[in-house]
């Protein structure tokens, strides 16, 4: 069992029903990147298209978990919607940068950022 | 014995050739400065350039001592030697630290605690782990995270201990989910020192054919990220991360090693 288990809770956006805040903490990995993809699916079938994943709490990611990441990203591409990413560390950052997935995803600076483009 | 009031000696380490112990008594004051420097100086000439000032037995230390000893270090040093504090009475040391020596001189509170501290600056002693660890996903992240703090506690910065826990990760992950693990387990070998850091990760695994030995060595070899692909991204990461990475692929056993050297501080 992951002792530090990331933690991932789901809000509203202001003015924007069809979006939500996916917000993470502690270490993405093997351990839970499944879950992540499970939310997001369950989101997709609720009718939601845009999702705003605050990663201000995120301390580690690995493979596994940018590809749950890449998945989702792809699954709200095909439903017409988008997935963007606010607020990643300088290490996660790094880490991205070497999969090459910050050029799949779309990653904003701030939440205020992210979710200004929503609106 | 007994000891004059104030007394200055110096003495070999006994645990540590390469060291020098100058060991005062008593009260310190501006009349040990004159044998302090001429024992440094005798000390320089011999080429031994490591000295402990053991303080324990030292009720007071005069500011001209003090300086003396910052001289000391000065010359020392110039020569890529070093000078420590060992256990110095609570009242002293809080002294000490008032008049910012801390801020200049390593304190121990024992001789081993020097000697390990000795061992791993000067000597590239090196720090060794060796898991056995069942071959279960959610065993990782402490694993990784242990192996981050130990190279966090010897002074590597924490990017590089980010990095060494995604090399931990991935190489484990790897191990896990593809490494087909026949006794359930895996296990991993690290060690580092001053410069660098060591890690293998190996698992047995169900007699592989020769293809699939191959097919397995070409995953090592050429790792290829495929875009828009969920997985296959760890060893590409690892290999990017690492400074070197090695393999050794045989009919029933798989490692992987890497080689992780220290950034330029």
């Amino acid at each position: 069992m992951n002792d530090k288990q990331m933690l991932l809770t789901v809000e509203f956006v202001d003015g924007v029903p069809m979006a939500r805040i996916l917000r993470f903490s502690g270490d993405l990995d093997s351990t839970n990147a499944e879950h992540v993809s499970e939310v997001v699916l369950s989101l997709l079938g609720e009718g939601v298209l845009h999702i705003v994943a605050d990663f201000t709490k995120l301390r580690y990611v690995n493979s596994t978990g940018l590809g749950a990441l890449l998945f989702a990203n792809k699954k709200m591409k095909e439903a017409g919607g988008s997935m963007k990413i606010a607020g990643v560390n300088e290490n996660v950052f790094e880490i991205i940068e070497i999969i090459g997935a910050n050029t799949l995803l779309e990653i904003h600076r701030t939440m205020d950022d992210a979710i200004a483009t929503l609106k | 014995m007994t000891l004059p009031v104030s007394t200055v000696l110096l003495e070999p380490f006994a645990e540590e050739p390469t060291v020098s112990v100058l060991r005062l008594y008593g009260d310190i004051g501006l009349e040990a400065i004159t044998r302090i420097s001429a024992l440094v100086d005798d000390l320089v000439e011999k080429k031994r350039f490591h000295l402990l000032v053991d303080l324990s037995q030292v009720n007071f230390l005069s500011s001209p001592v003090v300086g003396a000893l910052m001289g000391c270090r000065e010359r020392l040093m110039r020569r890529s030697g070093s000078i420590a504090l060992l256990a110095p009475k609570p009242e002293l040391a809080e002294k000490l630290n008032l008049m910012g020596v801390n801020l200049v001189f390593p304190y121990y509170s024992n001789k081993n605690a020097f000697l390990r501290h000795f061992r791993w600056e000067y000597q590239s002693e090196s720090r060794s782990l060796t898991l056995e660890v069942p071959a279960y996903a959610g065993y990782v992240p402490a694993i990784r995270r242990l192996i981050a703090g130990l190279l966090l506690s010897k002074g590597y910065t924490p990017r590089e201990a980010f990095q060494l826990e995604s090399i931990v990760d991935e190489l484990s992950n790897n191990a896990i989910e593809h490494g087909l693990p026949i006794d359930k387990k895996f296990s991993i070998s690290f060690s580092f020192d001053k410069s660098s850091i060591h890690l293998a990760v190996a698992n047995g695994c169900k007699t592989l054919s020769s293809e699939a030995q191959e097919l397995i060595r070409e995953k090592f070899r050429n790792p290829c990220i495929i875009p828009g692909s969920m997985r296959g991204r760890g060893i590409a990461l690892v290999k990017k991360i690492a400074s070197d990475m090695t393999f050794r692929v045989d009919a029933q056993r798989v490692q992987v090693s890497i080689t992780k050297m220290r950034e330029e501080s």
